[in-house]
């Protein structure tokens, strides 16, 4: 037992203890913690303004006079723009899988926990949804509320938050069944607060690991959002928005989508092996209870 | 025991690897079995028994490391290739495992499983596999094996399921059976029934091996026993020696700690008080449980009361419907039809805020404690979770109530701020009877409480339910499968079979004159550790559904069995 002491017993700490011995997964939080850093101080970090054109100076290669990658077809510089493309990539991952987890909780935990008619209305609504192409949904909802960043976020948020509600529903179900349940119930726990400081938290090893794919899974949809020209409003920059611009002259100036594109691939990866670390963090844990 | 041990066990050792390379000893165990012999090894959970047995068969996962000798016909089992090691399993020695259920494969009807490894062995063709497959099911006493081996094991009642795996390890003709606790999942009388089965078998000239935490069991069956705690060898003796005489005081805490029934006991002269004040009481409780295989009825018409300082058991195999009760009385599941009422109040039409109220003064301890406990929150929390949602005393006071209640259960108080994983089962019980405490209730409802330990743990547990009931002034509700348990503990015992109360009485009468065949049966089937089991026939079935309540001497309840079955219209 006296080992046993130092190692943190809580629900997050055990999981966090574990998820630390997997390198490629600390790894890749590190990267993505960097990337926060750099968008967060992007206005420090960047020698110019995402927007500032300069006509004369066109397509101009990497490394040339002070343009670390280059300028694009409007002469802006492609290092800078790539930084505050950063901002756009992370909040709008961050925020629409925040909106997502919301509407999943709220909708998956309480079908589960009351059960019954509200069970089967909610569920039966969360089907209609899935039923949905979620891109498509997005568009409709981007079209009706404009392409302000806060729009994009709720459209994407609203369009992906139903396989997040089937697996908290599917969580609380199977907590349910646990005997601590009933204890509660004996002793006279209300079936909110049950639902809310109990279950919770034995689901949050598998939340974390569906956020943790949730996110790159927003930003991607940004990005096919801008690729139909529905993303953020130029002149701010995103990569779904740097790519499509970079494709029409890519045979002459590759590098104009490659940098986006390595941003973007490293960005995925990360978030992957975030996941990945995650789950296997958190899933032992589920096998000790059964 | 004369000539060449059939298994002759030396100085095995087994430890097991962990991540970080070091290895923690798991058992360490010299034994030898004659031909026809018959070995009880006995010990708490974790002390090593199944290990070692399942090392020498090679069915211990690649992180356990094996060393020693085990000779078995001529050849040392200890590192045999597979190959070799796959033909000794099954031919040579057979394994029995506890749950039948979980054994055999839900998916293939006997027949499949019963041959298979006949086949893979290529000792016979499909004929005559079927064949040896349908004696090995006549030898347990399965009847109409033939047809029954065309079935799948969910086709099987619980006992035939275990017989069925009997049947499979002795299909391919092992001269040595290893028993993994064959009994314990099992009810009493089907107990019975399946140590007979294997004595037979043992008449047969199998010799078996039975790894056992129930001495009484150990007793009934075997001529030698081995004592094993902690990984390592206690006692090795003779049966007879070791009930009459255990030399380690290891051994004699095991045999005074295993509960035994009396039934010596001479019945009450004076019987309990009959005007207690009644604190809780039921009154034609009925449950139906709507299906897809149709209804069943888990509770039909039970009417119970538990007075003031109280403590009735209510007794039952698994089916009887006793934890459906409990949680009906509880009113974590609703009934189908009657009343409960509590002091007074009918708890059944209670209101949302009169049902909170009521919820503090009647608390329930659960079958697994650590299944019960919150699994997120400390030993500290888990306890101070009731005072939180009564709104009891400040932060600072509950805490120092949770502090107290560890004190009273015997749990180091330094240890509150650890999370419930971190303690032994018996440990979590007293952590979950504490939580159960904390709101001071009149009433304890405990179901099983004691079944998910171990022997000599549950005497502790069994000891503290005793003094706080005392101390405290509690009254009890105790639901167990043990009828010696239920015998030490409790004022009135209930006895219960397929839903219906078949017994009520004084504990003293209903064990000194058991009325109802049911319960005489149950009594018989009881293997105790100190005498000679009592004698015992294969019960024919027994009507525990029919007849009456009917009062035969004060408060000693019976349904008479009516004896004419009358024809419903």
């Amino acid at each position: 037992m006296s080992e046993l002491q130092h190692i943190p017993q809580g629900e997050l700490g055990r999981g966090w203890a574990r998820f630390k011995r997997n390198r490629l997964a600390l790894g890749s939080l590190v990267f993505v913690g960097l990337l926060v850093a750099v968008a967060l101080a992007a206005p420090l970090l960047a020698p110019y303004s995402y927007a500032e054109q300069d006509l004369t100076g066109r397509f101009l290669p990497p490394l040339s006079d002070g343009h670390l990658l280059g300028t694009d077809e409007l002469g802006r510089d492609v290092f800078s723009r790539l930084i505050y493309s950063l901002r756009t990539a992370l909040l709008i991952g961050f925020a629409a899988e925040l909106v997502a987890l919301a509407v999943a909780l709220v909708i998956g935990m309480w079908a589960a926990y009351q059960g019954g008619r509200v069970e089967q209305w909610l569920m039966g609504f969360t089907d209609i949804m899935y039923a949905f192409p979620n891109y498509l949904f997005a568009v409709l909802l981007v079209v009706i509320m404009g392409r302000s960043p806060l729009s994009i976020i709720v459209a994407i948020g609203i369009a992906s938050w139903v396989n997040q509600a089937r697996l908290i529903r599917a969580q609380v179900l199977k907590i349910k069944t646990f005997e601590f349940v009933e204890a509660l119930r004996s002793i006279g726990t209300s079936g909110f607060s049950i639902a809310v400081r109990h279950i919770l938290p034995n689901a949050v090893g598998p939340l974390l690991v569906t956020t943790s794919f949730g996110i790159p899974l927003a930003i991607i949809a940004e990005s096919g959002l801008a690729i139909l020209g529905l993303g953020v409003a130029p002149p701010t920059p995103s990569w779904g928005g740097m790519i499509i611009d970079g494709y029409t002259y890519v045979l002459g100036n590759p590098q104009l989508i490659v940098a986006p594109l390595t941003l973007f691939g490293l960005t995925m990866l990360a978030f992957t092996w975030i996941g990945d670390g995650l789950r296997d963090a958190f899933d032992t844990g589920e096998e000790d209870r059964a | 025991m004369s000539g060449e041990p059939l298994l002759s066990v030396r100085d095995l050792r087994v430890a097991f690897r962990d991540r970080s390379g070091a290895m923690a000893p798991a058992a360490n165990l010299s034994v030898d079995v004659p031909a026809n012999g018959s070995l009880a090894v006995v010990g708490e959970s974790g002390s090593g028994k199944t290990v070692s047995m399942r090392a020498l068969l090679g069915l211990l996962p690649a992180t356990a490391v094996v060393s020693g000798e085990a000779h078995f016909g001529g050849r040392d089992l200890i590192g045999l290739p597979e190959p070799e090691l796959r033909k000794v399993r099954g031919p040579g020695i057979g394994m029995i495992f506890q749950n039948a259920m979980s054994a055999l494969n839900p998916t293939r009807t006997l027949k499949v499983q019963l041959t298979e490894h006949l086949r893979w062995h290529g000792s016979c063709d499909r004929k005559t596999a079927v064949r040896r497959a349908v004696e090995a099911l006549d030898r347990v006493g399965i009847p109409e094996p033939d047809r029954r081996i065309r079935m799948y094991p969910f086709q099987l009642s619980g006992g035939m399921r275990q017989r069925a795996m009997i049947a499979m390890s002795i299909v391919a003709g092992p001269r040595l059976l290893i028993a993994d606790e064959p009994t314990t999942a099992v009810d009493v009388t089907i107990q019975r029934q399946v140590l007979d089965v294997l004595k037979q078998l043992r008449d047969d000239g199998l010799a078996i091996i039975m790894i056992t935490h129930d001495l009484g069991v150990a007793r009934y069956f075997c001529d030698d026993v081995v004592v094993m705690k902690d990984g390592r060898m206690v006692e090795t003796a003779t049966m007879k020696r070791f009930i009459a005489d255990a030399r380690e005081p290891y051994s004699r805490k095991l045999l005074d700690a295993a509960p035994d029934i009396d039934l010596r006991v001479e019945p009450d002269q004076s019987p309990a008080p009959s005007d207690r004040n009644q604190l809780l009481q039921a009154r034609d409780l009925v449950k139906v449980f709507h299906g897809r295989g149709g209804d069943v009825h888990a509770v039909d018409d039970v009417s119970v009361t538990v007075g003031a300082n109280e403590t009735v058991g209510v007794v039952g195999e698994s089916g009887s419907g006793k934890s459906t009760l409990a949680r009906l009385l509880m009113r974590l599941v609703e009934p189908s039809s009657g009343e409960v009422t509590f002091d007074g109040h009918d708890l059944l039409a209670a209101r949302r805020s009169e049902l909170h109220a009521l919820r503090r003064r009647v608390q329930m301890v659960f079958q697994n404690p650590y299944g019960s406990l919150l699994p997120h929150a400390t030993v500290a929390a888990n306890i101070v979770e009731p005072l939180r949602v009564h709104h009891v005393g400040t932060p600072a006071q509950r805490r120092a109530r949770a502090v107290e209640l560890l004190e009273l259960v015997g749990i180091p108080v330094h240890r509150a701020d650890q999370y419930p994983r971190q303690f032994s089962g018996g440990q979590q019980q007293r952590i979950a009877i504490a939580r159960a405490l904390a709101l001071e209730p009149q009433l304890l409802v405990c179901d099983e409480p004691t079944s998910a330990l171990d022997v000599s743990i549950q005497a502790q547990i069994l000891d503290l339910l005793d003094d706080l009931k005392h101390r405290l002034g509690l009254s009890m509700l105790f639901i167990t499968h043990n009828l010696a348990v239920a015998q030490r503990l409790c004022d009135r015992v209930v006895v219960m079979a397929s839903g219906h109360i078949v017994e009520s009485a004084p504990s003293s009468q209903l064990f000194a004159q058991p009325q109802h065949p049911y319960t005489r049966a149950l009594l018989a089937a009881a293997l105790p550790v100190r005498s000679d089991p009592p004698p015992w026939q294969p019960a024919t079935s027994i009507d525990t559904r029919s007849g009456e309540l009917v009062e035969v001497t004060p408060q000693h309840w019976v349904r008479a069995a009516t004896p004419v079955p009358e024809e419903t219209p």
